[in-house]
């Protein structure tokens, strides 16, 4: 079976099932393109579209959209799951197929595992892909919420100056943006009159913090760079230290050294440095949130403290 | 880093040799007296021995470990030694109570508040004079939770205060604080509490006449739920599977089982207590597969009815 027990020499051509192998890995190929090519497709259609429906959502909770959003990444996960089902039955079951008969000591054991390798990194490929789409299409949430909260403060400006007291008339003035119905006693008749603040400025609440976030982003990228350092400069310097093993010549395994030195301080520093950068982050963010609503500072300081303790 | 691995290499074979021999006796003595370990109910500490000594046991191997680390150069922060005496708190309890992982999981559960400073659905702890439990213009945690349930089962907020005797600004209040509270507690204590408040399904004598419409059947469906782990799963992957296909799951299960979103994470929430409380690594593993299966069923119900996937013309 499998011409296992054949003579050498035909060991050094390709065995006879090389061939089904083969095909499998182009089918796999082709099927993976035609799913790519549909996810594309796919993306291209929905992006417009997702931003489309955000703009003209009127509901504050973007229901509709988030409904169709929630659509659109289902089918991107079908195709997914698809390729990964796929993956398993029609690459996986064959690569253990033929692993389990062929020795591992037969030359062409290696034709099964690049078989395996080749149609895995194929599949990598595909999920990078996969990832690619989603993130673009995770950018359709994005919206820009200088807007909304212009929209509150211009509604503000013209409700201030508007509320009255049940008992005697008198005009009572809306001193700052209210997040929740709230007593105001008026100060001519001394009646507690109720303010209701509208769905649209007790919506800012929602979005003071995306707003701060979106304020500072600025400085959680500079955090999020010098995090991502440590790694990067830990791998730089373990490369050039494998670089040593085959190196004799003192004067250059001393330059590598210092090299290396050199990128373990800088290693030390981002190490140090990143916390700073991400206390620096949220003392900004929460600022901004402060200043969008200051009724919230009370809070929002307990959680700050909360947060840079982690 | 690795020296106390390979102690032995460095001419620590004497005392290697006597801990196998130590751990040769230990064996032969348990084999001998083997007996079901007795567990103590409230800490889920084997009873045959003391509580402090097992914390003795775990910092005196933890600290060993640290200076041991330190020695070496390693800088050590506080999660690091956190970590460390996590791994020496289950390797000493699976040790002294010769456990599996499931129990070894449940008793970190029981202890999650002591040891890790997080409360854990189904072994709420609670310290007299929280501040942050403290009734808010008289109303407490359970008092609060029943009135959010019975706003989310649909029933409008101001009936819900009309029926409590309070204006709606203080509702907005209560409304505002206790959220603010979960956000604030490290520990979780009220965020716990108020999850095992919702799959209690609290109520409070005035808000017994105050419901959420419910079909003689959606009331059936709901019993269902409540009682059969199998059915809830369904639900819950019909749910997912209906979000996947741009379909609002929550109203969906309200459409065609009667099921409002407040009962249907109410029983969400009573059966994950229900898993943390009696953690077993096969059931969670069975449930789950058979959830995945259920989702999938759905969804293929929910491509049908919208015309098919758009790659379901891809083949292999």
């Amino acid at each position: 079976m499998f011409g296992l027990f054949k003579k050498q020499k035909e060991e050094e051509t390709n065995p006879e099932w090389y061939t089904e192998l083969q095909e499998s890995q182009e089918r796999w190929f082709t099927f993976l393109e035609k799913l790519e090519a549909k996810m594309e497709e796919f993306a291209n259609a929905a992006i417009p579209e997702l931003k489309e429906i955000l703009q003209t959502d009127d509901d504050l909770y973007k229901r509709t959209f988030h409904k169709v959003y929630s659509g659109v990444n289902g089918q991107l996960s079908n195709i997914r799951e698809k390729a990964r089902d796929t993956y398993e039955e029609k690459i996986l079951n064959v690569y253990y197929d033929y692993n389990s008969q062929i020795s591992v000591l037969s030359k062409h054991h290696n034709v099964v595992s690049d078989f395996r390798n080749r149609c895995s990194d194929r599949h990598n490929d595909f999920e990078d892909k996969y990832d690619y789409w989603r993130n673009q299409i995770e950018t359709t949430k994005q919206r820009d919420l200088e807007i909304e909260y212009q929209k509150i403060l211009d509604e503000y400006e013209t409700i201030k100056d508007k509320f009255h007291c049940t008992q005697c008339g008198a005009g009572i003035l809306i001193e700052k943006i209210f997040l929740i119905e709230t007593y105001i006693t008026c100060q001519y008749c001394q009646t507690q009159n109720t303010f209701a603040p509208s769905t649209l400025s007790r919506n800012l609440q929602n979005i003071a913090r995306d707003l701060a976030e979106q304020r500072t982003a600025h400085l959680y990228q500079e955090f999020e760079t010098e995090s991502g350092k440590e790694h990067a400069l830990y791998l730089q310097r373990h490369e050039l230290s494998l670089s040593k093993i085959h190196q004799s010549d003192k004067k250059v395994l001393s330059e590598i050294q210092s090299k290396m030195d050199d990128l373990d301080e800088q290693r030390k520093f981002a190490v140090k440095n990143a916390p700073k950068l991400r206390q620096i982050y949220l003392r900004a963010m929460y600022d901004e949130w402060n200043k969008i609503t200051p009724d919230l500072k009370e809070h929002n300081e307990k959680m700050y403290q909360n947060q840079i303790t982690q | 880093m690795f020296k106390k691995l390979f102690g032995s290499q460095n001419g620590d074979d004497k005392q290697e040799n006597q801990n196998y021999e130590q751990a040769e006796a230990s064996n032969d003595n348990y084999d001998n007296e083997y007996q079901e370990v007795e567990y103590d109910p409230e800490t889920l500490h084997g009873t045959h021995y003391d509580v402090e000594d097992f914390d003795d046991e775990v910092a005196e191997r933890a600290e060993a470990w640290i200076a041991d680390e330190r020695e070496s150069g390693e800088d050590l922060d506080e999660k690091d030694i956190q970590n460390i005496y996590f791994n020496y708190r289950r390797e000493v309890y699976t040790e002294w109570n010769n456990c599996d992982s499931d129990q070894m999981i449940r008793f970190e559960h029981a202890n999650s508040l002591k040891y890790t400073g997080v409360q854990t659905s189904g072994f709420v702890k609670v310290a007299d004079g929280n501040p942050f439990l403290e009734p808010v213009h008289g109303i407490d945690l359970r008092a609060y939770t029943a009135m959010t349930i019975k706003i989310s089962a649909g029933v409008d907020y101001l009936e819900v205060c009309k029926a409590m005797g309070i204006e709606p600004a203080v509702w907005e209040e209560l409304n505002t604080i206790w959220p603010q509270r979960m956000a604030q507690d490290t520990s979780f204590t009220v965020t716990t509490l108020f999850g095992q408040y919702f799959a209690e399904n609290v109520t409070l004598p005035q808000l017994e006449n105050v419901n959420a419409e419910i079909s003689e059947e959606g009331a059936a469906n709901l019993e269902k739920i409540r009682t059969d782990r199998y059915f809830y799963e369904e639900l819950a992957g019909a749910r997912q599977a209906a979000y996947e296909y741009g379909i609002d799951g929550a109203q969906w299960i309200l459409e065609n089982f009667g099921i409002n979103l407040a009962d249907f994470q109410s029983a969400a929430m009573q059966w994950m207590t229900e898993q943390n409380q009696n953690w077993s690594s096969d059931d969670i593993h069975h449930f789950h597969d058979y959830q995945q299966g259920k989702q999938k069923e759905y969804a293929a119900k929910f491509a049908a009815e919208q015309g098919g996937n758009i790659a379901d013309d891809v083949n292999f």
